[in-house]
């Protein structure tokens, strides 16, 4: 199974993943020094749920996702020295949700399949093809790879071109790419007139 | 919430990358999904886990992305519950949001579709597959209180954010027309998501506040005028009536406004002093040249302990710096040493003496 069971896996689908979207807003309103990224504080905190012993007793996942990102900002801020406060307790430097989020600010489960649903229907083909073989028929990378003529590994990177779109709707709630091209766009710009 | 104890983090390795070639989250995202798909797939062979182990080793954020990877691998297979009849290209049509505007708020406007005709009846089974994942919209107003020094930031289901200062009440009601919010009371900031079909409405007393993907705090103090500040995007501010006139408040500007919407004053803020005016956000004070006294009332509305001064001098003595609002000792503290003066606690306060 590896450093990631599939339950952990599940879990963290299930109870990390919905809650990445806020999260990012979050981060962008706590304003990260320059030199640390929302993409970076969320990796790391991803690797904190996938290397925790058990996630049983954590009941409120979406509370502790948010502790865990502040606590690597702060723990950046830290060692970078950015922030010189005297008689703070740093734990309560930055303001924390309270309370279980109310029914009203849940995803809910049908709502969480819905935006997958629509996610994947907006997935371009042939990659769509592939990747509704592999998860909705549960055909194996072999069985896809002679159904569309492609050898196993081409499959495969076509099933992880796929998923990286869907990560990035699910997870960004936009359109990763059309931002990264407006991006790259405005720093070629600059290199040319900086 | 998790004791500090739980919090250890992993330590960070990104010392054993060299920063003139550090890997990019997005590199590191593309690298992980190939593996979650590998490892979803055959059984690796025990060189290919022996290669996904070191891989990961080098760097906390490949970890992290790799479970995440893995986690979006078995959250898509619940494309099962959607049944065979799912057609992707029907769903779609129905629900797609892919040529709106709004690329970038795309979970938004999916959770939140404006009301459109169905436009294809699509197959008897995508008909099933769409009604069984109706959407609700959410019917009672919900009410957010905060205590004397909690700092409450709650996400809304829109993928706004409303953050509460201490004592504050908040009123939220989200309908298919409208975003509603009453600011009862205290002071709030709120991030405001794109919704073309939903305005996103705050009201406090005689004000109403109507934002377009913004940021802007209100205040609706006790014994003070309501105040609106705009941090990013506008704020169309009229009264409760439509007729009443309307004032629109761009970036870094402030409105005060008397109670019955008599009288508007608004003015531009520098950029310095809105973000001491947010400190409270990250539940944080600061002050620049600011005198004691001013500084013991801010503290107040976060803690219970007073800051209390011998005489009324010490009171005129101003302070610079960014202190925890739930800390008023270590602020009294650090101010005493500061200004050359005694800090000394006594009955539920604190004094600052000479």
């Amino acid at each position: 199974m590896g450093p990631v069971s599939n339950e952990r896996a599940a879990w963290i689908g299930r109870h990390i993943v919905p809650h990445e979207f806020a999260l990012r807003a979050q981060l962008a309103r706590w304003r990260l020094p320059h030199d640390l990224d929302a993409d970076d504080v969320i990796q790391e905190a991803y690797a904190k749920f996938a290397t925790l012993d058990s996630v049983d007793d954590i009941r409120h996942p979406r509370n502790y996702l948010y502790s865990v990102a502040r606590t690597i900002l702060l723990m950046h801020l830290r060692r970078a020295r950015v922030v010189s406060i005297r008689s703070v307790d740093d734990v309560d430097a930055y303001a924390m949700p309270a309370d279980d989020p109310s029914p009203e600010e849940q995803v809910s489960d049908r709502e969480q399949l819905h935006l997958l649903a629509l996610a994947v229907s907006e997935l371009p083909d042939p990659g769509r093809t592939a990747f509704l073989m592999r998860m909705m028929d549960e055909l194996s990378h072999k069985e896809i790879g002679a159904r569309l003529g492609m050898s196993n590994n081409a499959v495969q990177k076509s099933i992880a071109k796929t998923l990286t779109l869907l990560m990035t709707k699910m997870g960004r709630g936009g359109n990763a790419v059309a931002r990264a091209s407006r991006h790259h766009r405005q720093q070629q710009e600059h290199d040319q007139h900086g | 919430m998790p004791s500090r104890a739980h919090l250890d983090i992993i330590g960070n390795n990104k010392s054993m990358t060299s920063m003139a070639e550090r890997e990019t989250s997005a590199e590191i995202d593309a690298a992980a999904a190939l593996w979650a798909v590998r490892v979803d797939g055959d059984a690796l062979s025990a060189e290919a886990k022996g290669k996904l182990e070191a891989w990961l080793a080098a760097d906390v954020r490949r970890l992290g992305a790799y479970a995440r990877a893995r986690a979006m691998l078995v959250e898509a297979g619940r494309v099962k519950a959607l049944g065979t009849g799912f057609d992707p290209a029907a769903y779609a049509l129905e629900h797609g949001v892919a040529d709106s505007e709004a690329t970038e708020d795309w979970r938004n406007v999916a959770l939140h579709p404006t009301r459109r005709k169905f436009l294809v009846a699509g197959s008897v089974a995508a008909a099933s597959a769409v009604a069984a994942i109706g959407l609700s919209w959410p019917a009672a107003a919900t009410t957010y209180t905060t205590r004397r020094g909690e700092i409450r930031l709650v996400p809304l289901a829109d993928g706004s954010s409303m953050t509460l200062n201490t004592q504050t009440i908040a009123k939220v009601l989200f309908t298919s027309d409208e975003r509603h919010i009453e600011l009862i009371e205290g002071e709030a900031l709120f991030d405001v998501a794109r919704d073309s079909a939903r305005p996103f409405v705050v009201e406090a007393g005689a004000s109403l506040m109507k934002a377009v993907a913004t940021s802007f705090t209100v205040s609706r103090l006790p014994g003070e005028n309501v105040k609106v500040t705009v941090r990013q995007g506008s704020v169309r501010l009229g009264g409760l009536a439509p007729s009443q006139p309307q004032t629109v408040l761009t970036a870094n500007m402030r409105a005060v406004v008397t109670p019955d919407m008599a009288k508007v004053a608004t003015g531009s803020i520098a950029a310095s002093e809105m973000n001491r005016d947010i400190a409270w956000q990250q539940g944080m004070l600061s002050f620049e040249d600011t005198p004691l006294s001013q500084a013991a009332i801010q503290f107040a509305r976060y803690s219970d302990t007073a800051i209390r001064f011998d005489d009324p001098t010490i009171g005129e003595e101003t302070i610079t710096g960014l202190y925890a609002a739930n800390d008023p000792q270590g602020f009294a503290r650090s101010a005493a040493l500061s200004l050359g003066i005694k800090a000394r606690a006594q009955s539920g306060g604190i004094t600052l003496g000479r």
